[in-house]
């Protein structure tokens, strides 16, 4: 009975193959190569046995519906293939989109893909309230996107190990600036909530004056004294207070034994942190003339032993 | 505490770093990459860069000379000019810009600062305000578009609220006239933006920048003061000082 379903699958899908009617020589080529290549099938499949066993009436108006679930999938696919992710050459023993054609043409066929499919289940023969709840369901946090976002972030998370490890075991000097603070630690909640590094105990807020009588500025832009809490190897034969550039609207918060200079911008917040290897500036040492290019040449003298 | 800024604001144009006298008649003041290195050695505490070619000629932005300029500047560099897209934004921030200037394209489009923002951060966006006095009225003017009906401080507010991190705002008048910045202008604007803001155009001697930062100027940017006068940066800094305005010395 599967084999037979398997088959109506294949068959109903390389009779329904996407389009792309236009002047472009590979766009429609690409467009169905990697769909036409085979491949489990699993989705599709898990969802046609489910109506067959159910309702084996509507498994002809479940085809559209079997076959978005697969366009959704390949597009998942052909993205994380792609050189800014995976990286990946090959897929189902066949050269990767991007490898074939180009970049541009990977992400385009992804984009196209994942439209299209829920274009084919807006339009299956089924009632509107279904149709509308498996879209719900398909682009829903929980299932769609989140499986996708998940499979992803794994492969982020591989790779934040990697470089954790690095730092963390083998101890190489790191120096984070700006954004480049904040993002070792915990969180941030810069447009919305975003997991950081971690490496230290802390989060990331935007600056608030909205309940003081402060009428300061937001983003804090320009130059402020930054004094020093505690001795860092990074600020020697530098003079306590001095002015360093900042530009940034969010700020880190810790209560970590971690500080290593506070600035006042309405309130004292921690304008740079020190952990063992790790050492990360709020404000741009870089941007800070004589006394800034002194914390990087600090940092190069560095001869870190652990 | 945070300073106030002193920021020389230059054009660009033709590969030579230009100074106009109300938008027109044009100065050479030298090559981009000396000048940029003699401000560094000043410790000026900013630098603005606008590329005048790219924005009036629609000619590609010069990255090539921006650079060069960047890599003369341990200091925070804004470019300006030709930004129309999010492309634009993100070469001109590969070539060294830590801030960018966007004038023309948000006039017509405050979408985009929105998109700009959020993708590079408020921080980087520089909304730039040309400003003429017609009658006695404020009124925004564009090279390209000409007199607009929104008034400056409405379109000020507009690109604080689709999320512009600071205002360049330059008094068209009284660019390049050296007798002061336009103080009732300014006036305008203070305590009214929650973003700060920095005045351009007229300063001849040190106590012109008092006066604007004490009617609300977060920033000062100029160019003729620094480039035909006896005074430098410092000079500013030392009258501002003595008038208990904060700024960095070094």
């Amino acid at each position: 009975m599967s084999k037979n379903l398997l088959e109506q699958f294949e068959n109903y899908l390389l009779e329904n193959l996407p389009q792309s009617k236009s002047f472009h020589p590979i766009f429609e080529k690409a467009l169905q190569e990697m769909l036409s290549a085979g491949g489990k099938r699993f989705r599709p499949m898990l969802l046609l046995s489910i109506v067959n066993a159910e309702q084996s009436l509507l498994l002809k108006n479940a085809m559209p519906v079997a076959l978005g679930l697969e366009l959704l999938h390949t597009y998942s696919l052909i993205h994380d293939d792609l050189p800014a992710m995976d990286d990946a050459d090959l897929r189902r023993g066949y050269p990767t989109l991007h490898k074939t054609y180009d970049e541009v043409t990977a992400i385009l066929v992804g984009d196209a893909l994942n439209t299209h499919s829920f274009n084919l289940i807006a339009n299956a023969p089924l009632s509107a309230e279904s149709r509308i709840e498996l879209v719900k369901i398909l682009s829903s946090d929980e299932i769609g996107q989140m499986s996708i976002l998940i499979n992803n972030n794994i492969d982020q998370v591989k790779e934040n190990i990697k470089v954790d490890n690095e730092l963390i075991k083998n101890k190489k000097p790191f120096l984070g600036v700006c954004l480049g603070m904040q993002l070792i630690s915990k969180k941030s909640y810069e447009n919305g909530e975003t997991t950081g590094l971690g490496w230290v105990d802390a989060e990331v807020v935007k600056f608030d004056f909205v309940n003081t009588d402060k009428k300061l500025k937001i983003p804090h832009v320009g130059w402020n004294n930054v004094s020093f809490q505690k001795n860092n190897i990074l600020f020697s034969d530098i003079e306590d207070n001095s002015d360093f550039y900042f530009v940034h609207s969010y700020h880190f918060t810790s209560n970590e034994d971690v500080i290593n200079s506070t600035t006042d911008y309405g309130i004292d917040f921690i304008s740079s942190v020190n952990k063992d290897n790790i050492f990360a500036f709020q404000f741009h040492p870089e941007k800070s003339q004589e006394v800034g290019l002194k914390i990087l040449k600090n940092f190069v003298d560095l001869e870190y032993k652990c | 505490m945070l300073k106030h800024r002193v920021i020389p604001c230059v054009l660009l144009k033709d590969w030579q770093l230009v100074k106009s006298i109300g938008f027109e008649s044009f100065r050479n003041i030298g090559h981009p990459t000396s000048t940029a290195r003699i401000y560094n050695a000043r410790n000026v505490d900013e630098l603005i860069v606008l590329d005048i070619d790219a924005s009036l000629h629609d000619e590609e932005i010069n990255t090539e000379i921006i650079t060069d300029i960047a890599d003369e500047c341990f200091m925070p560099l804004t470019i300006g000019g030709g930004i129309n897209t999010i492309d634009d934004i993100y070469k001109v921030l590969n070539a060294g810009a830590d801030k960018i200037a966007i004038n023309s394209k948000a006039l017509n489009n405050f979408e985009f600062i929105k998109q700009s923002s959020s993708i590079f951060g408020s921080q980087c966006i520089v909304c730039s305000i040309d400003v003429k006095n017609i009658d006695g009225k404020y009124k925004v003017y564009n090279k390209k578009y000409g007199l607009q009906e929104i008034s400056p401080l409405e379109l000020a507010l507009k690109y604080q609220e689709y999320g512009a991190g600071e205002i360049l705002l330059t008094s068209i008048d009284k660019e390049g006239s050296r007798n002061g910045y336009d103080i009732e202008l300014i006036k305008i604007f203070k305590d009214k933006l929650e973003i700060p803001i920095i005045l351009n155009g007229g300063m001849g001697k040190p106590e012109d920048a008092v006066a604007a930062i004490q009617n609300g100027a977060d920033a000062i940017a100029a160019a003729y003061i620094f480039h035909f006068s006896q005074y430098t940066p410092n000079d500013i800094k030392d009258i501002c000082l003595n008038n208990d305005i904060l700024v960095r010395t070094i």
